[in-house]
């Protein structure tokens, strides 16, 4: 009966196991850098088609805001058109003329009476309110004149203190009224 | 009325522009007197030519004397002219509770023969003229 001595493993080389590790590495570095170019890629392409996409949708937007300016203004002038055709047609006159002479004019007349026999009667509103809107503009006409005078009176003023070199002193107070 | 310290001197264009709103107020006056006379001649079969020197010679006494008395007359009643009225001015006593009518009188004579009396207001102090030194009065502003 023969035995077989067990095999002993061999001895890992160190030199191999670096150079191992540092092909690992360098693999790893290029699927890094192979992936961020496909990154950079696709961010590129994206940002170049939002662009154009944008600059499309702007002149699309352009475009449909003038033809909407457009097609107001052409129905603007198209119902003034209408508009005027109708309103100064015969028909429409007579109509407007009956109507007028049936409803309105005897109104007015019913309500003119009333406001002359009111201002026969009580005449002091319509006096009070014309007088306070007389002294109201006669008020606003003399302020507007005094406050123009005083504006000349202290450019004179100026003009005087500068012309004799006079130091701008404050005046002294106007003497007691009685 | 009691005192009151807020109140300030009136310029010199404020008081210019009430004098020559009294003197239009006087001028308009006497030229309706000058017509209404000249009228009543006519009527009355006067020759207003004959006339014409006589009423020349009038009116440079007449009229300066028609401004001072209507200057003494609202100075004395009021403090203040139409003219200043408008502007909302008074003249004021100096040395007196009030304005006497001498003062008013004194005033109104010497602003009519010299009114250039008046540039004096462009330098002094309490902006007081030539008739508000003699007459110890002045200018305020009072609406």
């Amino acid at each position: 009966m023969t035995t077989t001595e067990p095999q002993s493993a061999p001895a890992p080389d160190p030199r191999a196991a670096a150079l191992r590790q540092t092909i690992q590495r360098w693999g790893d570095t290029v699927v890094g850098a192979a992936l961020a170019a496909e990154d950079v890629t696709t961010d590129l392409i994206g940002g170049l088609s939002r662009r154009v996409t944008r600059q499309r949708l702007d002149r699309l937007t352009v475009r449909g805001a003038a033809e909407r300016a457009l097609w107001r203004r052409r129905a603007a002038s198209t119902a003034e058109a209408a508009l005027t055709t109708v309103a100064t047609s015969p028909l429409i006159d007579r109509v407007v003329d009956h109507q007028v002479e049936r409803i309105l004019r005897p109104v007015v007349l019913a309500v003119l009476d009333d406001v002359l026999l009111l201002l026969e009667k009580e005449p002091d509103r319509i006096q009070a309110l014309v007088r306070g809107q007389r002294d109201t503009m006669v008020d606003e006409l003399v302020g507007r004149l005094r406050a123009g005078a005083e504006a000349g009176d202290t450019a004179v003023d100026r003009l005087t203190s500068r012309m004799f070199h006079r130091a701008p002193h404050p005046e002294p107070a106007p003497p007691l009224e009685q | 009325m009691t005192a009151t310290a807020t109140r300030e001197y009136a310029g010199p264009v404020s008081r210019t522009l009430a004098y020559l709103i009294d003197a239009f107020v006087v001028g308009v006056v006497f030229t309706a007197g000058a017509a209404i006379a000249a009228m009543i001649t006519s009527v009355m079969g006067g020759r207003w030519h004959a006339l014409a020197p006589a009423t020349a010679s009038a009116r440079l006494v007449l009229l300066p004397a028609l401004l001072a008395a209507y200057w003494w007359l609202f100075w004395t009643l009021a403090g203040r002219s139409p003219g200043m009225a408008l502007f909302g001015l008074r003249v004021v006593a100096t040395r007196a509770r009030r304005l006497t009518w001498p003062a008013a009188l004194l005033r109104a004579l010497v602003l009519t023969a010299f009114p250039i009396g008046a540039i004096w207001a462009l330098v002094d102090r309490r902006r007081q003229a030539l008739h508000d030194k003699l007459a110890r009065t002045t200018v305020v502003r009072m609406p």
